[in-house]
């Protein structure tokens, strides 16, 4: 009977893991190559959940208190999901490239208002003849800026196009 | 002014009549009240001041062409949009949509402005959802600390994550437990307590016919005393998760005192709390201390009845209380 309660009890609990410093150092090596984020722009806990999503939690939040709450209650959700590990880099999330927006050097597009407009509900941005020449040999994950130095997102470039990766519903809708 | 001719005509004999009684029979006092409801309420919004500081929000809004008011010197980020804007617009926009702001019902604000959670607190909101109020406290503590958002449905939780997310915040854990048990099941198993605890929990909505009319034909005697027993045992469940010397918001969107001044006097009779009174940026009621014939705590007139026609918002019921200590039935009784 207790073998049986303490399964059903692993079954409830939150799957993730609280990333090490070595885990921190490889995640923020590769941020601060794509973004110029670096490990001490960023404080807080981070974890590890399923599809290798990366979520940010306030610095005055333990491991131990998390653990905690993940063994007594059913936890459904935990702080901000920052970024995705891919195959090719690590994707921002919509709400991270906000968050980190004073930090973020490095891979920053600047889209025109057209452009802009589009992107927010949800196609892919098609670069202007000007802009190809500038962004020429570039590809991979860049954060989209617009004409008033609001960050709308994070996309990835390849062939002279962004794929847009915002959510479903924080589409701009006509 | 538009009005809403639904309000008018599904409003109960029994719902008048307790309305007109906690208007201390005042018959002017209560055409305003009816004539309030069956108004549509201002469009308030908050504004997220993880992202954007309200004088650049207001900036980006007024280049749109909106009109925007600030409700108070001392709560910039609380606005009013003055414009007649058409259904859904305010949530269409792209400001809302990255997160600048809330759609907030300003009377929906006031347990916050009550509570006032600091930065590194530890603060547990024991009925999140949808999560105005948790991203509000998470504004008001700077991303910081913890906040343990709690919520029962499934359903809603997703709204919760999806607004939480929207708004930036960083210091949040949401958790899926029925809010009765929760309070008492992790105050059984662990050491931890919270500075700061909000429980604004589920009631009848009798303050929120301005936005669902609709909820007046649902109206009725036997729900108000279920929501009571229910909203009983979510406080006394959340109050045990409340550190010593903390304090809890207890609140509703409702005026019946069976689910207002009743449960708070309950944790008073119960429990070794007091009320504390606080100030809000807007003309109040005292709790009232008698009903049906059964006397409260005098202290009950530190709870704030916030009624729709005082301040053309929708109607509240916000009350502050300190925990002195773990004891039990040292309340006062009668």
């Amino acid at each position: 009977m207790i073998i049986v309660l303490n399964f059903l009890m692993v079954l409830k609990m939150l799957n993730f893991r609280i990333l090490n410093s070595k885990d921190r150092e490889e995640l923020f090596s590769s941020l601060n190559d794509t973004y110029g984020i670096k490990e001490s722009d960023v404080s807080g806990l981070l974890t590890m959940g399923g599809k290798d999503k990366v979520r940010l939690l306030s610095k005055d939040i333990t491991p131990e208190v998390l653990n905690l709450l993940n063994k007594n209650l059913r936890l459904e959700f935990l702080g901000l999901y920052i970024c995705k590990l891919e195959k090719d880099g690590v994707r921002l999330s919509h709400d991270a490239a906000n968050l980190f927006k004073d930090v973020i050097t490095k891979s920053i597009f600047l889209a025109d208002d057209r452009q802009s407009k589009e992107w927010l509900m949800g196609h892919e941005v098609l670069l202007t003849d000007e802009q190809i020449k500038s962004y020429e040999n570039m590809k991979g994950f860049f954060v989209l800026k617009n004409s008033n130095d609001m960050i709308i997102g994070c996309g990835k470039l390849s062939n002279n196009r962004i794929t847009n990766f915002v959510p479903k519903s924080r589409r701009l809708k006509k | 002014m538009t009005f809403d001719d639904r309000v008018a005509n599904d409003i109960k004999p029994e719902f008048e009549e307790r309305m007109l009684k906690l208007l201390n029979g005042d018959k002017d006092d209560y055409q305003k009240f009816r004539l309030c409801i069956s108004t549509h309420p201002l469009n308030s919004i908050r504004c997220n001041t993880l992202k954007i500081t309200p004088d650049a929000l207001k900036k980006k809004l007024e280049s749109k062409g909106w009109k925007i008011h600030q409700y108070s010197p001392d709560n910039p980020e609380i606005m009013i949009i003055l414009n007649d804007l058409q259904p859904g617009e305010i949530g269409r926009a792209e400001e809302h949509l990255l997160g600048y702001y809330y759609v907030q019902e300003i009377s929906s604000m006031l347990p916050l402005l009550a509570l006032k959670p600091q930065p590194g607190e530890k603060f547990f909101d024991c009925c999140a959802a949808p999560g105005s109020k948790t991203t509000q406290a998470a504004a008001l503590m700077d991303n910081s600390g913890m906040i343990l958002a709690n919520d029962n449905s499934l359903g809603r939780i997703k709204v919760l994550a999806s607004n939480l997310e929207r708004c930036g915040v960083v210091n949040t854990i949401v958790s899926r437990e029925d809010g009765l048990m929760l309070g008492n099941k992790l105050a059984n198993r662990s050491d931890l307590r919270f500075d700061k605890v909000l429980a604004d929990v589920p009631c009848t909505g009798e303050g929120t016919l301005r936005s669902s009319p609709s909820s007046a034909g649902s109206w009725s005697l036997k729900a108000i005393e279920s929501f009571s027993k229910r909203q009983m045992m979510i406080a006394e469940s959340a109050l045990r998760l409340l550190k010593v010397g903390g304090l809890m918001v207890y609140s509703t969107c409702t005026h019946g005192p069976e689910e207002n001044e009743v449960v708070v006097n309950y944790l008073l009779n119960n429990f070794d709390v007091e009320l504390v009174p606080f100030n809000l940026p807007l003309k109040t009621r005292p709790g009232i201390t008698e009903w049906g014939g059964v006397e409260f705590h005098p202290s009950l007139k530190y709870c704030a009845r916030v009624y729709p026609h005082d301040n053309n918002t929708e109607g509240f019921f916000v009350s502050l209380i300190k925990k002195n200590s773990d004891n039990k039935n040292v309340g006062w009784k009668k």
